[in-house]
């Protein structure tokens, strides 16, 4: 936790440098944040062409915001992940009318296993976006925020702007929806081989 | 781990194994997405560099509106000019109504005589009379 606070101190020392019109600042903001407010997006939205419009986005009304960031009352990476899941529902709404069941989860492309670990590695990580795709918007935002950026529910809980016990219970469900979605699929994927 | 990550102590769910395989496989950053968020950052810091200094500070409509017109000193000024308008207006000088008159008089026919029509306050004198003839 020292170092996330150290982290995030940095962030907001260089947000404010940026503000002063520092180039470095900037430099260094976008390979800190960039790549994090881009995987984000990419997983809720499952979709690489939108997910770099809305990590853009969503960076470029930090810059608009830096001048007059309060510091200590906000998390920088706290702001943007609840800047980025909020663009994405956007985008989400915009293009589909409600969720998709878990029934038309589809078979990860391209992504078949084999011998290599490297592959095997990128079909589970296929196979888990493709349930997560299908999962209800908020359940599938507090579970990638809890358990593949790995931030603790008092942080979702502020980002997505509800109370701890309500994210736990959207995660506990997203779990519950996920296991169901890829329990045929363990063997196929090489689960067992890690209990070996 | 706190109370609030009790979540965490459910029994295995088999689902860790996908948990990190995503977190490994984290999706790199698309070449040139880096460069236009570099360069819409450089945008709005060139932006907000071109602004003068005090025009980066928030401020009220009336701080604005001073240093707009030149401070304190302009709004005296503008305040006595707007005075002087407003007096010449309701009593204007003789010497105002012969140099009208003369820059009209070159119309000729009823213009130079109709000067008088730019005295807008007759009908208050008229209501100013009245209210002395009923007070007498």
């Amino acid at each position: 936790m020292a170092l996330d606070a150290m982290n995030e101190a940095e962030d907001e020392a260089l947000l404010a440098l940026y503000a002063a019109g520092d180039a470095a600042a900037a430099r260094l903001l976008v390979a800190r944040l960039g790549p994090r407010v881009f995987a984000h997006a990419m997983r809720l939205l499952g979709d690489r062409a939108e997910a770099e419009d809305v990590a853009q986005e969503a960076m470029l009304r930090l810059w608009r915001i830096a001048d007059g960031w309060r510091t200590g009352e906000a998390k920088v990476t706290t702001w943007l992940y609840r800047v980025t899941a909020n663009l994405c529902t956007d985008r989400l709404r915009r293009r589909r009318g409600g969720t998709t069941p878990l029934d038309s989860v589809p078979d990860p492309a391209d992504d078949r296993p084999g011998a290599d670990a490297v592959m095997q590695q990128k079909a589970r990580a296929g196979a888990l976006q493709a349930a997560l795709d299908a999962l209800p918007d908020r359940q599938r935002q507090a579970v990638v925020l809890r358990h593949i950026e790995g931030l603790g529910n008092a942080e979702i809980a502020e980002i997505m702007e509800i109370g701890v016990e309500a994210v736990e219970s959207l995660t506990a469900r997203g779990k519950r929806a996920l296991a169901a979605a890829l329990t045929g699929r363990r063997e196929e994927l090489g689960y067992t081989d890690e209990r070996d | 781990m706190s109370g609030t990550d009790r979540i965490d102590e459910t029994p295995d769910d088999g689902l860790d194994v996908f948990f990190e395989a995503a977190r490994s496989e984290a999706p790199p950053l698309p070449g040139g997405l880096a460069a236009r968020m570099l360069g819409d950052a450089y945008e709005v810091q060139a932006g907000r560099a071109a602004m003068p200094p005090a025009g980066r500070r928030r401020r009220g409509a009336v701080p604005a509106l001073l240093a707009a017109i030149g401070g304190w000193p302009a709004m005296g000024g503008l305040a006595a000019a707007t005075a002087a308008g407003v007096w010449i207006g309701i009593s204007p000088p003789a010497a105002v109504t012969e140099a009208v008159a003369d820059q009209v008089a070159w119309l000729g026919g009823d213009y130079a005589a109709d000067t008088w029509m730019v005295d807008t306050m007759s009908n208050f004198d008229e209501l100013a009379f009245e209210i002395a003839q009923d007070g007498a």
